[in-house]
Formats: C-alpha cells, sequence, structure tokens
C-alpha cells in the first residue's frame, strides 16, 4: 500500500514537473535587429488616418525585386511594388492616390531617380513623393516604384531593407479635401539582399512553439516521464535489470503486435480508437477554450492554428475515432454473433487494423512540420488544392486519409465476405442478430462509397504535389469537389450511425428481457437507410446555387431518412412496452442515446428544409445537430456497447454505481453543452469562427464549462474500465440473458472463439425440444 | 437570468417574420416546425418515461414468457398494423414539412430579372474581403453617408423599400455571402456567378448596420471576413 502511495506521488510529481516545463519550451526570440524597425521614422504610413490604421494588413503583399547578391560597391536598380489587399477588389481605375511606401536599407545608399521617389533630406530612408505639400510628383498615383541602391564598400555584409507599403484607393474620394481616402492597408517586410562572399546562418529552426506543439510536447514528456518511472519503479521493486524488465514488456506486447486473431485485433481497434478519442477531445476543448471569449489573433491559439484544430478534431473523431471503435466492435463480435471462429481474412484483418496507427501518425505529422491540415474535415476545393491551405501540412491530411480508406476498405471486404460464407448452422440471414445486420448494411456503404473519396483524395493530391488542375483553374469545376466528397461523406455519417441502431437494438431488446419489436421492419428500415442515403448528399450543398430541381429532390428524399429512422425509433420503444425493464448502465446509456439521437434527428428534419437550411446552413446549428447524433448517437451508444459487452472481453463486469455516476454526469454535461449550440446557431454564429460577436460570450462561455465538464467526466469511465479490470465482479458467460451466439461461449471466448461451433435454433424448436 | 433567456428565446431572422401568417411562408414554417419538433419530441420522452414507470423489472417478477435464452433465436414480435401505422404517420409528417418548404423556396427562388429590380450590386469575395459596387449608371443617393469613405469595401448602403439584387462572385477561393438578420445566404465560387436578392420592403431600415458574415471557411481570417449592409430610407427613390 505504501509503495502504491509512493508511486502515485511519483507520478503526480511527474506530471506537475512536465507541466511546469511547457512554458519554457520555447527557444529566445531571434529576430530582426530592432535598430531597423525603429530607423522608419512612422509605424506604418497611415496617411489618411482612417480604416484600420494600426495594425498591418497581411493580404497587401510587398514585393522588392532584387538581384540574387551583390558586389561591393556596385550600384542597382531596384523595384518595389505593392499587391493584394481590399483595394484591389474594391473598382479601382488607374488613378490618384493609390499607394505609398517607405523604404530603410540597414547599409548602402539609397538614392531615387525619378521623380516618383523622393528621400526627405538629411534622412536615409525613401518614400514616394506627392504625399506632403511641396513636393513634386506623382509617386501616390502608383503601386511600383524604381530606385537605385548603391552597395556598401564590403560584400560580406547581408542588406536588410525594411518596407512599409500601403495600398489606398483614390477613387473614393472625400469631397471637402479631394484627398483619397478609403480604407488605406498597409504592411510591412524585411528583404534580405547578401553580398557575394557574405556567410549565411541559417536562423530557421528558432521560432516559438506553437500552441498546439506545446500541447503535444506537453503530453510527450508526461508520457515518456511516465514511462521512465513506471520502468524505474518495476527494476528497483523486482529487482530485475533494464533487460529483464524490457522483456517482459517485449512478451506482453508482442502477441498484440502479431496477432490475427479477431479478438485481440478488435480490443486493439476499440483501445485505439478511444485514445484517439481522447485527442480528438483535447483538440475540441482547445477549440472550446479559444471561444470562451471573443479572442484576437493569437490570445490563445492563432487562427491558423484554430484552423488546424478544428481540422483536425473532425477529422480525427470521425475516421479515427468512430470509424474504429465500431470496427473494434465488428471484429470480436461479428464471428462470435454469427458462430465463426474467425473473419475470412485473418491477415487482411491485420493489414487494416496496422493501416489506421500509421495512417493517423501521418496525418498528424503536420504540428511537427509546422502546422497540421487547416482545410477542415470536409477539406473543400479550391482552398485545399490551391496554394493557401498549410504546406506540408494540408499533404499529410490527404495521405493520411489515403490510408485510412484504404484501411476502411479491406476492413469493408473482409466482413462482407465473412458475413455471407461463414455463418453457423441455423444462423440464416434474417436470424442474424440486429447489430450482425447493421454491420452488413455498413460494410456495403463503405465499399460503394469510400473508393470515390480515395479517388477525390488522389485527384486533390494531384492538384497539391503534381500541379494538375482537377479543382482549381479557369478550366475546372470548384463544386466538383463537393460532389464527390459528399458522395462519400453522407453515406459515411449512417456508416458510423448504423452500428449505433444495432448497439441500440441489442441492449435494448435484452434489458426489456424481451424479442425485439418488429425484428423483420428493423432489418428493412436499416436497408432502407443504407440505400437513400447514397441519394441525399446534396443537402450539403443547398447554398452552392446548384440546379434548382437537384437541390429540390435531394429536400424530398433526406426527408425520408425520418421514415425509417422513426420505425427504429417506435420499435425500440414497443419493445420496451410490456417487458420487464432492467436498468443496468448499458441500457441507461442506451435509453440517452435514444432521448440525444432523437433530437438529433428532428433538428436533421429541420436542416433538410431548404428554405431553413439556407438560414442555417455554416452556423452553430449545423455543430449542434451533427454533435447530437454523433456523439449523442454513435458514442453513447459505443460507450453503451462497452459496458455491455466488457464482461464478454474481459469477464468481469464494469462496476454499477460507477457506470451510474458516468451516465448521469455525462448525459447532463453533454446537453448542457451542445444544447445552447442551437441557440447561438440560430443567433446567426458561423461554425469554423475563432472569434465571434460579443453578444454571444455568455452563452458561449457556457457551452465552454460544460464541455469542460463533459470531457473532464469522462475519465470516470477510464477509471471504471482499469477498475473494474480488476476489482469487477466475474460475468459467467450470459450476465446480461442475451440471445445471440456470443453469450454461447465462455467470457472471454477462448482462443477459437467456440470450443464447438454452435448451432442457433428458433424459439419454436427449442420449445418443441422441451 | 439572460443566460436562461439566451436558451430559450432566440431572434427570428428578419425575413422569417415578414412572410405569410401561421400557414405559409417563413414565418409559417417555422412555426410548424417548432411545433411538430417539439410533438415528436415529447411523444419519444413521455413514452420513454412511461415504460419505465409501468415496465421496471422488480425483485421476485416472473421472467416474460418469451424471454431470451442464450443462443436460441427469439420468438418474432410485431403487429403489422401498428408498424404501418408509425411509418405512415411519419411519412404524412415529412410530406407537409416538405410540403410547406415549397412556399417560401418558390419566394425565394424566384429570382427578379433585370426589370424587376431597383439595384443591381455586383459582390466580388476575396480573401478576406468584401468588395461592393453599384452599377456604373446608378445616381447615389445623397443620403448614403454610413459607410463614409469605405463604400465598396466591406460596406455598401441600400435604399429602403426596394428590391435589392446581389451578383455574387469569388476571385480565389470560396466564400459564402451571409446575412445572419435577415436569413440569406447564398455561396461565392470562384468563376461562377450566384445570386441572391432581398426586397428590402420586409426589413426595417435602421441606422446600424446588418452584418455579412462569410460563411465558407476561406482560410486564416476567416472569422474576421465582415462587412455590413445598410439599409437607408431613400426620399426620391
Amino acid at each position: 500500500m505504501d509503495r502504491a502511495k509512493l508511486l502515485s506521488f511519483g507520478i503526480i510529481v511527474t506530471i506537475i514537473f512536465a507541466l511546469s516545463a511547457i512554458p519554457t519550451g520555447e527557444t529566445s526570440p531571434n529576430g530582426i535587429d530592432p535598430s531597423i524597425s525603429s530607423l522608419v521614422e512612422a509605424n506604418g504610413c497611415s496617411c489618411h488616418n482612417v480604416g484600420d490604421a494600426q495594425s498591418p494588413n497581411s493580404n497587401v503583399i510587398l514585393n522588392l525585386t532584387m538581384p540574387n547578391n551583390f558586389t561591393a560597391g556596385e550600384t542597382y536598380t531596384l523595384t518595389l511594388n505593392i499587391t493584394g489587399g481590399p483595394n484591389d477588389i474594391a473598382p479601382m481605375v488607374e488613378g490618384p492616390n493609390m499607394g505609398g511606401f517607405m523604404l530603410k536599407a540597414s547599409t548602402g545608399t539609397l538614392t531615387p531617380i525619378d521623380g516618383n521617389v523622393w528621400k526627405p533630406e538629411d534622412s536615409s530612408y525613401l518614400t514616394h513623393t506627392g504625399g506632403a505639400a511641396g513636393q513634386d510628383g506623382d509617386g501616390n498615383n502608383l503601386r511600383e516604384w524604381k530606385f537605385n541602391w548603391t552597395a556598401p564598400e564590403s560584400d560580406t555584409v547581408v542588406a536588410e531593407f525594411m518596407v512599409y507599403g500601403n495600398s489606398v484607393n483614390g477613387n473614393a474620394k472625400d469631397p471637402s479635401d479631394n484627398n483619397g481616402n478609403s480604407g488605406d492597408y498597409w504592411n510591412s517586410g524585411t528583404f534580405l539582399l547578401a553580398g557575394k562572399n557574405a556567410q549565411i546562418t541559417d536562423a530557421g529552426g528558432h521560432g516559438e512553439l506553437s500552441g498546439p506543439q506545446k500541447m503535444f510536447y506537453a503530453f510527450g514528456i508526461v508520457f515518456i516521464t511516465l514511462g521512465v518511472v513506471v520502468v524505474g519503479y518495476r527494476m528497483v521493486d523486482k529487482e530485475e535489470s533494464f533487460e529483464e524488465v524490457m522483456k517482459n514488456y517485449w512478451k506482453w506486447i508482442y502477441p498484440w503486435l502479431t496477432t490475427t486473431d479477431h479478438k485481440y485485433i478488435g480490443t486493439l481497434y476499440i483501445v485505439t480508437g478511444f485514445g484517439w478519442f481522447f485527442v480528438g477531445g483535447i483538440l475540441g476543448l482547445m477549440i472550446r477554450w479559444q471561444l470562451f471569449e471573443p479572442r484576437l489573433d493569437g490570445d490563445y491559439l492563432t487562427y491558423t492554428e484554430y484552423n488546424s484544430t478544428f481540422t483536425m478534431h473532425g477529422t480525427t473523431m470521425i475516421f479515427m475515432a468512430a470509424m474504429p471503435i465500431i470496427f473494434g466492435f465488428a471484429n470480436y463480435l461479428i464471428p462470435l454473433q454469427i458462430g465463426a471462429r474467425d473473419l475470412a481474412f485473418p491477415r487482411i484483418n491485420a493489414l487494416g487494423y496496422w493501416l489506421l496507427p500509421t495512417g493517423g501518425i501521418v496525418l498528424y505529422m503536420g504540428y511537427f512540420t509546422g502546422g497540421a491540415g487547416d482545410v477542415g474535415w470536409t477539406g473543400y476545393t479550391p482552398y485545399s488544392s490551391g496554394d493557401f491551405a498549410t504546406r506540408p501540412g494540408t499533404d499529410f491530411w490527404v495521405a493520411g486519409q489515403i490510408m485510412l480508406g484504404a484501411s476502411s476498405t479491406l476492413t469493408a471486404v473482409n466482413f462482407l465476405v465473412t458475413m455471407l460464407r461463414m455463418r453457423a448452422p441455423g444462423v440464416t440471414l434474417m436470424r442474424m442478430p440486429l447489430f450482425a445486420w447493421s454491420i452488413l448494411v455498413t460494410v456495403f456503404l463503405l465499399l460503394l462509397s469510400i473508393p470515390v473519396f480515395t479517388v477525390a483524395l488522389l485527384l486533390l493530391m494531384a492538384d497539391r504535389t503534381f500541379g494538375t488542375l482537377y479543382f482549381s483553374g479557369p478550366e475546372s469545376d470548384p463544386i466538383l469537389w463537393q460532389h464527390l466528397f459528399w458522395y462519400f461523406g453522407h453515406p459515411e455519417v449512417y456508416i458510423v450511425i448504423l452500428p449505433a441502431f444495432g448497439v441500440l437494438s441489442e441492449i435494448i431488446s435484452t434489458f426489456s428481457r424481451r424479442p425485439i419489436f418488429g425484428y423483420t421492419s428493423m432489418v428493412y428500415a436499416m436497408a432502407t437507410i443504407g440505400i437513400i442515403s447514397f441519394v441525399v448528399y446534396g443537402h450539403h450543398m443547398f447554398t452552392t446555387g446548384a440546379d434548382p430541381l437537384f437541390r429540390f429532390i435531394v429536400m424530398l428524399t433526406t426527408m425520408l431518412v425520418a421514415v425509417p429512422t422513426g420505425i427504429k425509433i417506435f420499435n425500440w420503444l414497443a419493445t420496451m412496452t410490456g417487458g420487464s425493464i432492467v436498468l443496468n448502465t448499458p441500457m441507461l446509456f442506451a435509453l440517452g442515446t435514444v432521448i440525444t439521437f432523437t433530437i438529433g434527428g428532428i433538428t436533421g428534419i429541420i436542416l433538410a428544409s431548404i428554405p431553413l437550411d439556407i438560414a442555417f446552413h455554416d452556423t452553430y446549428f449545423v455543430v449542434a445537430h451533427f454533435h447530437y447524433v454523433l456523439i449523442g448517437g454513435t458514442m453513447f451508444s459505443f460507450i453503451a456497447g462497452v459496458y455491455y459487452w466488457y464482461p464478454k472481453m474481459v469477464g468481469k463486469i464494469m462496476d454499477e454505481r460507477l457506470g451510474l455516476l458516468h451516465f448521469a454526469t455525462t448525459f447532463i454535461f453533454f446537453n448542457a453543452a451542445f444544447y445552447p449550440m442551437h441557440n447561438v446557431g440560430i443567433s446567426g454564429m458561423p461554425r469554423r469562427y475563432a472569434t465571434y460577436d460579443e453578444s454571444l460570450t455568455e452563452l458561449n462561455q457556457f457551452i465552454t464549462i460544460s464541455a469542460m465538464l463533459f470531457g473532464l467526466v469522462q475519465l470516470i469511465f477510464v477509471y471504471n474500465v482499469i477498475y473494474s479490470y480488476k476489482y469487477g465482479k466475474e460475468a459467467g458467460d450470459n450476465p446480461w440473458n442475451g440471445w445471440s451466439l456470443e453469450w454461447a461461449t465462455s467470457s472471454p471466448p477462448p482462443e477459437n472463439s467456440f470450443v464447438e461451433i454452435p448451432t442457433l435454433i428458433t424459439a419454436e424448436e427449442a420449445e418443441r425440444n422441451e | 437570468m439572460s443566460l436562461i433567456h439566451d436558451l430559450i428565446y432566440f431572434d427570428n431572422p428578419a425575413l422569417w417574420d415578414s412572410f405569410g401568417g401561421t400557414s405559409s411562408g417563413y414565418g409559417g414554417l417555422v412555426w410548424q416546425m417548432f411545433i411538430w419538433s417539439v410533438i415528436v419530441g415529447l411523444l419519444v420522452i413521455v413514452w420513454l418515461v412511461y415504460t419505465l414507470i409501468y415496465f421496471r423489472h422488480k425483485e421476485g417478477d416472473p421472467e416474460p414468457k418469451d424471454a431470451l435464452k442464450a443462443g436460441v433465436f427469439p420468438h418474432e414480435r410485431g403487429n403489422v398494423r401498428i408498424e404501418l401505422a408509425w411509418t405512415i404517420a411519419p411519412l404524412i409528417l415529412v410530406a407537409w414539412l416538405t410540403f410547406l418548404s415549397l412556399a417560401p423556396l418558390n419566394y425565394m427562388w424566384d429570382v427578379p430579372d433585370v426589370e424587376e429590380t431597383d439595384l443591381t450590386i455586383e459582390v466580388t469575395a476575396a480573401r478576406f474581403f468584401w468588395g461592393f459596387s453599384y452599377p456604373s449608371d446608378y445616381d447615389v443617393p445623397e443620403e448614403f453617408t454610413k459607410c463614409g469613405s469605405s463604400v465598396g469595401t466591406n460596406c455598401i448602403e441600400i435604399p429602403a423599400n426596394s428590391i435589392v439584387r446581389f451578383n455574387i462572385t469569388a476571385q480565389d477561393v470560396l466564400h459564402a455571402f451571409y446575412l445572419p438578420e435577415i436569413g440569406i445566404k447564398q455561396d461565392a465560387v470562384p468563376g461562377l456567378d450566384t445570386v441572391a436578392w432581398l426586397d428590402t420592403s420586409v426589413v426595417e431600415p435602421r441606422d446600424e448596420a446588418y452584418e455579412i458574415y462569410c460563411t465558407e471557411y476561406c482560410g486564416e481570417q476567416h472569422s474576421r471576413m465582415l462587412a455590413k449592409v445598410y439599409i437607408t430610407e431613400v426620399q426620391n427613390g
């Protein structure tokens, strides 16, 4: 006991040490020589004192044309121009008062060569003419200027040019003073020109760490130190050498690395899925913290970091958390439920699994190369195919997605063959458990949709790396990506919700102690949802200006989804009616899911109506909707699934009191966090905004606090899993009195899943036998 | 208090309030959607709570006749008539809601052509700005002073009581033109001209601006890509 206390004390000290190390994870900034910027007399040229004169505008692009290097004493003609910025898109004819600049060189001499450039007396910098009274010239009618620069007597130095340029729209004249004073947008830039013999020291790699990087390094430090503590503790405690400890760990980990057993791979999938769920959850909380109040760029995350954060959050949650958890349960349970010893292709199964962590790591590589992908989980072109998205972060995002797609496709083929060819005697298709049916429909959807996404990703990758023009450029269609993506993307959301329906059907039937109401209609409802899912994708594109007839048709088909979904919900309720309901944790979560999923379904119908979708599209109303169906539907039912099948997988029942606490807190904080998002969305807050209107601060703070608590109470679940693994009650073969074949084998199942392949008999046959 | 108020109350976008009574148009659609959402939601929750109260398992309860047994496919349970009822009822409900969606849609998609339009504004979206321009033959009324000198860049002023058409396009990536208080949203697509329109007689002219947001993710400053529309009453307009 003392040892345990000592160990936990050690861990806490380690964590405190690691956390306190975060702020020091920066090198000292090695910025430009401050004397240069102070030499430019004005802090930017805000000639007209209108517009946002206080801060530079990154869209104004300064360009200084220079030779590659300079020879001592020689004179060069340099060209400075400014482009971009808001004044480029406002109507602009060649005219008065278009721009201005101010330029200072760290060494050498600057001389004007024409009337457009002016060098004030007793100063060393250049600026445009025509600005102040008393100067001749029309330098402020231009956005490009030429001047001479005479190099210094030494060619071993690097000359630094500090430039301020501003873009004005002189056409919008104020009649009172005839000055051009529309928006005045300026930017500054530094250009380096090296002498022929200059030694250039590479100053790269000494930048500040970004917020997410700090987060990653902090977790890295925590995990590494934890590892050291655990290994060290074992060495001291058991008096083993380092090699012996490592050998023991290796012995333990080796079967997991080499297994092709569906139960091991299933467990790996589930653990990996929840692991990524944790990572994605941290990212989600970072989003919420950014939105705690309307923040300026860089207050907590810079806007680019924020964009990466929501991109990785979405991608992680869908592809690396929800789908692996589903595949994990399917892996573990499908062979058991249909009475097979393993999947049809165990090695392909292992390959499919190992592509998942690999693809995930590739996706996350962006964080170590200057910013993860920032294109949103939808990756809309031409933003993602153009030059704007982070590079190489977005390339990693594309590459990782292709790997995950390959993983899902392999797994889908595997399940399809297994379920069609390897069912035990008596298990006809119409006698499969509903979870197995949901997986069967799901793998059809996967096989028909994922390849389209993979193709789209390959085209995107070609656009990004080989310079093809599928998605950007005058001849291409920027909307094409949306068609390809949503053709996959909409079935994808049913891919993650259908298995949840399967889990709910199993749990509700088992804990009502009665057969599911309307088994046949449940199967047909799932198949119908699967079919409809391919003809509704256009409802993501109601505002793109697509053909009205196309939009009208998808509105109709989208509305139709409510019918089979409604059948399922009513059938569950009918199953409970007249049953003998046992309220254990799995049932609590399942019933919570029915409520939250119903709310998500109702908002789905609201969004299907085009006039309302036009108002709600891309606002937080949509965010609320899909969190209600994805967390409140998929995640809740799979958490219920963990409580339900944990006894089968481990042989021990999870603690009921912790489970009840987990359910109550989760359900309350989930609704507190996500319900107000409907209100925020109706008030007009667009999604993917890093900052927002001040009037919504109070609601957003409420959401953020609830979300933090929602994240925090999930630790109860983690604790329960570990605690029950050690101290849980023995489960026995069939703790919940379920009917399907997995309950007919031992808990945990033997190596080959069944001692003897079982035969499924019907209730009528069972009665006759008695 | 105000937080609770925020949670249960929301402002309808102006356009929603301004159409129809309770049976057609936006107002009607919003109202019916709200009512049916509450009805369906309550139906599910009440039914769920009802089963939890009346059909709980108690100590000593006998097992149901068709209780589940491991390895035995249970009795088929169902009732065709009941199942048909809750297939057809949702079908009728969604058909009704689809039907209701048609009236505002018919209005929205009936884009006024050039003769019917009082003012056509060219909207150009680029990272991260909105450019607006009046037609070259448009006499800008004297009353238009609210944008000041920044008219055309992130700011535009339009007359009240007239039909205003926005021809929208983008220069670089996708953007979306969103007037949250009026409920208009239209993507701006590079190389494509899209249209949104607005009858300013249904929107209140006021001194404050109506905000324009960009709602299609476009990069770093996406959340700062904001603009303003002023709706001003014009004397001789």
